[in-house]
């Protein structure tokens, strides 16, 4: 009887432990680039050409019990496009496009998260992007991947995101035609919790 | 005919001065003309590749021009003024690092990401250096302003053969035209 009611107190007094259970920093894997910042933009309409910023940094915080209450910020190194052609990536930096010199960074900061149905692995995440000196608020799309202990003593967890803007919303100039108006950004992040 | 000498320029001088001067002016309207190009413009990707193929001959043309500079002999300047000779010599030695920069500034930013300069899809030059994005960025700022530079210089270096030619009447310009005999 005392050791049941012990056990109970176990139990309850766990649970009451982890009800706060406040949301847990991650860092951006990027140095182990373990997380990737991807770009499409149809050509011409006949197919997809992708390219990603290869530097980048940021941290969310993150409760799988209250996915809305989590928050990212990522800061991107514009420099750093890469779409694996020396004079495109350099007409990508200039002001037609990115104009790295005057905005070196751009930024998302996240306001809300919406959960959508059942599934807390599902979620929107809406912040505001700030891409060639313009800010605009975006909504993400975003699909858990999975969490858990590394290998190394680490613990990480890890998200798709997908969202599409339109490249006249941020000013820039370049027009691709018709069929190339907006990019596609695809995201790949694992944090490492701190 | 063909070798230069003290008195006059040979043929092959000759021949490599005048192509390289029209290759290098065409070049230079060339990159202004195909740097303003929309992306659905006919020229938008041939003129970047005629732009390489050409410079890429050019390049070719100066280190041939200079391999012959150094194994012929120079020809002696014409004038007796110093500060005119000088005036010219430093405008040809301008020329000479002016191209010689623009031509590597633009070899470097066409292979940076390691991938080789087409010359007509027939002679594929290899990457020398891989560079980073802001190094590709300078690059591009070198080959723009000094081009222009360029084109400075050719003014003097061109008002400069015409003094030679109409005001002080020398044979200057006459040696750019006619092989020397000998």
């Amino acid at each position: 009887m005392l050791k049941k009611s012990l056990l109970a107190l176990a139990v309850s007094s766990i649970g009451v432990m982890s009800l706060p259970a406040l949301a847990d920093t991650y860092e951006i894997d990027a140095k182990g680039a373990h997380a990737s910042i991807n770009f499409a933009v149809k050509h011409l309409g006949y197919s997809w050409l992708t390219g990603r910023f290869d530097t980048f940094s940021g941290e969310f915080t993150y409760d799988p019990a209250k996915p809305e209450a989590s928050t990212i910020n990522v800061t991107i190194d514009t420099t750093s496009v890469n779409s694996n052609h020396a004079e495109r990536d350099k007409h990508l930096r200039s002001p037609d496009f990115l104009n790295v010199e005057k905005f070196p960074k751009a930024t998302f900061v996240s306001k809300q998260i919406k959960v959508d149905g059942d599934d807390k692995d599902e979620f929107d995440i809406i912040g505001d992007l700030t891409l060639n000196g313009v800010t605009k608020s975006i909504t993400i799309e975003v699909d858990k991947v999975g969490e858990g202990k590394d290998p190394w003593g680490g613990y990480r967890a890890g998200f798709e995101g997908e969202t599409e803007i339109n490249m006249k919303d941020f000013n820039i100039k370049m027009d691709l035609g018709p069929a190339s108006q907006t990019v596609k950004l695809e995201l790949h992040v694992e944090g490492i919790k701190k | 005919m063909l070798k230069d000498s003290s008195a006059g320029y040979g043929l092959i001088s000759i021949v490599i001065h005048w192509l390289s001067a029209l290759l290098i002016l065409f070049l230079f309207g060339l990159g202004i003309y195909m740097t303003g190009l929309g992306y659905y413009d006919d020229w938008y990707h041939k003129g970047p590749a005629l732009h390489i193929s050409l410079g890429l001959i050019v390049l070719l043309l100066m280190l041939a021009r200079v391999t012959w500079r150094l194994l012929n002999p120079t020809p002696v300047a014409l004038g007796d003024k110093p500060v005119q000779l000088m005036a010219a010599k430093l405008v040809k030695w301008g020329l000479y690092l002016a191209i010689f920069v623009v031509l590597i500034s633009g070899y470097l930013i066409t292979t940076a990401e390691g991938k080789p300069a087409s010359l007509f899809d027939w002679i594929y030059f290899p990457a020398l250096a891989e560079l980073r994005a802001d190094q590709v960025d300078l690059a591009g700022e070198l080959h723009e302003y000094l081009a222009w530079g360029i084109i400075a210089l050719v003014v003097l270096h061109v008002a400069g053969a015409l003094v030679h030619h109409f005001v002080v009447r020398d044979r200057t310009l006459v040696r750019m035209l006619k092989p020397v005999k000998k």
